[in-house]
Parts: structure tokens; sequence; C-alpha cells
């Protein structure tokens, strides 16, 4: 729990002791007090009821009343306090008659001033015993200690729970915004980099068509040449090598091109078995020549999905040809589908975004057996002009291309390595509903 | 001998492609840089084959390809586009636009031989 809380439950505790404290000493103190003092204003009224008996008798025995202690005792028997014991104090303080109660233990008294003629003989007092006020003081508190058990513990609890609750709700609720700010700012760069994409794109299309043609002028003229000067070995090498370059720029340019078209094309419903399958057909070549086999674990039913066929299979021909790339010689490529449908679990790549819970997706999965993506490579795969490649195989635009078609398509184009060794591309494309 | 009427917009290309077709000793060849003479050059020279480049600032090839079309004396003479624009998978030999033989810049001789050839067979 933060530092914050840890107080409040600090305090909260606090509260309930307090409370419960209050609950357990009040009750018992308030009924002491009350009991005491109606005691006392019972005494009070005792001790002025008995001290006007006995002024009285001593009116009608004045001379005779100091010898009379037993009468004295008697009258002083009638009582509204059975319990209290009466002492009659002559002027000097010396008992003279009594109510013989024999208390013990705490007391409480309450004097009355008698009067002979009125001048002061003497003082009555009366008193009795807080035996019994502490006895019902001490059930009061016993009923109290239990009332304040029963407010502590749901006092502590209560409130903690509720507090728990709340800061739980909090927390939720903080994740929930971090998610949906983490969602808003990955649909911002993707914003961002299709506009950035778009911007290369335009001018990927510019610089295409305007370099073209001075690779043209360097092709003709170069055939020109060769066919005008007896060139010897090395110039024929040169005129080779400059045959090559205008080739790799052309490649190159090409890639652009590619990078730069948008999805005018129109969606027809297509079998993405089928398109494996044209793929393969189209690099069978430098797959032999590499030896490397094949493996296919495609459903042949799998369902259609809508797309443009040529460019679906551009991704597939970019995907093999990476693959085998990877590979160099001897190895395999294996290409396996299935169909899926998108959970929550799927949604936390950051490359899922075009997706929503419950999609249907068609999932293929172009796997090899090659050195597997290094740490830089992971993080650079598509930007353009990447590679790994040695100089003049691959022009870096192969996963940027098919990731761009894959996206116009919207779908999903990861690489990853395999656990068991090897790179595996994920692609991952709605079904078309039929 | 066959006679070929290259138009292009850029002069190098279209100065290079006849000194290396008319090398072979198989062509003759005649040049127009601007897509709006393309009717009055074609008139002109007669060719067998046109090689017609499709970007030219001030008439797109496919344009002049019509106005060809529409003349009577004029359209049944071969074209063969050329162009900077097409994308890969899409340059192959016979590749056709409406009827037409296409191919990308930049292309060896020997390749536009080769097509040249196909189209006037």
């Amino acid at each position: 729990m933060s530092q914050r809380a840890s107080h409040i439950e600090v305090y909260l505790n606090r509260v309930a002791i307090g409370t419960a404290l209050m609950a357990c000493l009040l009750p018992p103190t308030a009924y002491y007090l009350l009991a005491s003092r109606h005691l006392a204003g019972s005494l009070e009224i005792e001790a002025h009821a008995k001290a006007a008996i006995v002024n009285d008798y001593i009116a009608r025995n004045p001379a005779s009343w100091q010898y009379q202690n037993e009468r004295l005792a008697e009258v002083m028997q009638l009582s509204i306090m059975p319990h209290a014991d009466t002492v009659l104090f002559d002027g000097a303080g010396v008992p003279m008659a009594s109510t013989g109660a024999n208390l013990h233990g705490y007391m409480m008294s309450h004097d009355a001033p008698v009067f002979d003629f009125g001048v002061a003989a003497g003082h009555v007092t009366v008193a009795a015993s807080l035996d019994e006020v502490f006895g019902r003081t001490g059930i009061v508190g016993g009923v109290s200690a239990l009332l304040g058990l029963l407010i502590f513990f749901p006092l502590r609890k209560l409130p903690l729970q509720a507090l728990r609750r709340s800061q739980h709700d909090l927390q939720a609720e903080l994740q929930r915004r971090l998610e949906a700010e983490t969602a808003l700012r990955s649909a911002h760069e993707r914003l961002a980099e299709a506009d950035r994409l778009n911007s290369v794109g335009r001018l990927a299309a510019g610089v295409a068509h305007e370099v073209k043609n001075p690779l043209t002028i360097v092709q003709f003229g170069i055939d020109y040449l060769s066919t005008q000067i007896k060139a010897t070995p090395d110039q024929m090498a040169v005129f080779n090598d400059i045959r090559d370059a205008v080739g790799r720029a052309d490649k190159i340019v090409k890639g652009l091109l590619e990078f730069s078209r948008k999805t005018d094309a129109e969606r027809t419903p297509v079998r993405l078995s089928e398109i494996v399958n044209k793929a393969l057909h189209l690099t069978r070549h430098d797959l032999e020549l590499r030896q490397i086999v094949v493996l296919r674990e495609l459903q042949d039913s799998l369902p259609p999905i809508k797309g443009v066929p040529d460019q679906l299979t551009q991704v597939f021909i970019n995907l093999i040809t990476n693959a085998a790339q990877a590979i160099g010689k001897q190895g395999w490529i294996k290409l396996s589908s299935r169909v899926a449908t998108i959970g929550k679990d799927d949604l936390s790549n950051d490359a899922m975004d075009s997706f929503r819970i419950g999609d249907a997706v068609i999932i293929i999965e172009v796997c090899d057996n090659g050195p597997g993506l290094s740490a830089e490579a992971e993080n650079q795969l598509f930007d353009p002009f990447f590679t790994t490649k040695p100089l003049g195989e691959g022009t870096g635009l192969g996963l940027p291309v098919a990731r761009n078609i894959v996206l116009m398509h919207d779908g999903t184009l990861i690489l990853r390595n395999n656990p068991a060794g090897g790179t595996a591309a994920i692609l991952t494309l709605k079904l078309n509903p039929e | 001998m066959k006679r070929i009427l290259v138009i292009d917009d850029e002069p190098a290309i279209t100065r290079l492609i006849k000194l290396n077709l008319e090398v072979t000793g198989n062509y003759q060849v005649f040049t127009e840089n601007l897509g709006g003479r393309a009717i009055a050059a074609a008139r002109q020279f007669a060719p067998d084959l046109i090689l017609l480049d499709i970007m030219m600032p001030d008439m797109l090839g496919s344009d002049v390809a019509g106005k060809l079309k529409q003349e009577p004396d004029l359209r049944g003479i071969k074209i063969v586009f050329l162009t900077a624009m097409l994308r890969k998978g899409e340059v192959g030999k016979g590749q056709t636009v409406g009827g037409q033989h296409i191919v990308a810049k930049p292309i060896s001789t020997e390749e536009l031989i080769q097509v040249i050839e196909e189209t006037l067979a």
C-alpha cells in the first residue's frame, strides 16, 4: 500500500481505538456521576428530614432531650432511605444517637444542623454505602466494554475495506487511462508513419521516374559504345560493370515504385492458398538453386479474403525470397496456415492495432531455419534500404514493401525469432465474410 | 529495312536508340521529341513501328496512340510503349496494354530489338 494509504490506516486505527475507548468509558462514568449525585441528593433530603425530626423533638423536650439517646435513635429510624445510617452529634461532635446501620466500605454522607431554641446544638449526619453504586457502575462498564469491542473491529475494518476498494478502483481506472493513452499514442504514431510513408511514396514515385531516363541513357550508351570499340577484356569488364550497376539501380527504383503504390486496385475475394502457390512457382528457380526444401502445411480449404491478388503474391514472393536469402544454401522454408479469432491477449502486441477482439482472421507463417534475426535487425527490419545481405543481393525494400501492402489490406506483418531457431514471418489478415 | 520512328521527350534517348538500332544494319530510325508532332512525323516517315514514350510533357503517349488510331492511314502502324513507371512483376516479354506492347525503361538494346521483332512479326 502507498505511504499515504498507510497513514490513513494508522489514522483509522486511532479513530477506532478512540471511539471504542469512549464507548467503554463514557457510559459507566456517566452512570457513576448520575448515581452518586442522586445519592448525594437523597442524603441531603434525608439529613434535613432527620434534622427536622430531631429539631421537633428538641422543641418538645427542651430540658431532657440530651439524655434521651434511645428515644432519639427511635425517632431517627423514620427514614426514606432504609439503607442509610443516621448519627446525631452534639455540639462537641460526640455521637449521641445512631440508627445502628453497620456501614462499611466507601460511604457518602450529608450533615444537617439541629437547633435548641435557635442555638446550634449539634448536627445530624446521614451516610450511605457506595457499594451498590459501584456495583451497578461495574455492570454498565461491562456492557460498555462489550459495546466498545463491537464498535472497534467494524470501525477499524470497514473504512479500510472501503479505502482498499477505492484504491483498487483508482488503480484500475489509472491502468485503463494508461492503456488508452498508449493506444492513442500508438495510433498517432501509426498516423504519423502513414503520413511519412505517403510523403516518401510521393517522393519515391517522382524520383523513380526522373532516375529511369538517365539510367536508360547509360544503358543505351554502353550498348552503343560496346559496338564501336574493339574492347579489351578489361574494357568489356568495365562495360559489364556499368550494365550491372544500371540493373541494380533499376531494381532499387522499381522497389521504390512498389513502396509508393497505393491500393487503388480493386479488391476481390482471393484464396490465399492459390496466392502462396503462385508465389512458390515464381520463386522455385531461386529455391532450387539454393537447394532449399519447401514444406507446405497450408489448408487448401482456407476461407477467402478480400485483396488484390498481384499485391498479395508480391508479399509472399518477398517473404519467401527474404527467407531464402537468410538461409543461403541448403535448408527449409515452411509455410503454415490457420484460422483464429482475435482474443484480448493478442491485442497486447502493438502490431495488432488493425484488429478488434472477436475478429476472425487467417494467420499464415513463413518460417525458415536460417540464423534468425539479430537485435539490430529486429529493430530495423522494416526500414527502407536496411539489409543484412551481401552487396547486390537484396535492395532492403522487400520487407517494407510487403508490410506496406499488408497494411493496405488492413492486416499485420511481424517477424520474430523462432524459439527453435530461424525466423518466422507472421502474416495476419481479416477473413472475408461470405 | 524496317522503318522505326522513336518518339521520346529525352533527346539523348532518341539519339542512342537511333545509333543502336542503325548500327545493326536492319533498321532506319527517325526521331521526334514532341508528342504534339507525332502525327506529322508518322505521316512524314511512314514507319513500320513507333517506339512511343508515355510520360511526355506536352502530350501523353497514350493520347498520341489514340490520335494515331483515329487516322485511317496511320492506324495500322504498330506501337511499342516505353515507360519509366512500370511496377515490378508487370514487366515481361509480350506484356501488352490495350493491344500494344509495353516495355519498361531502362532496357537493353538486345531486349528492345527482341520486342521490335516480335511486334513486327
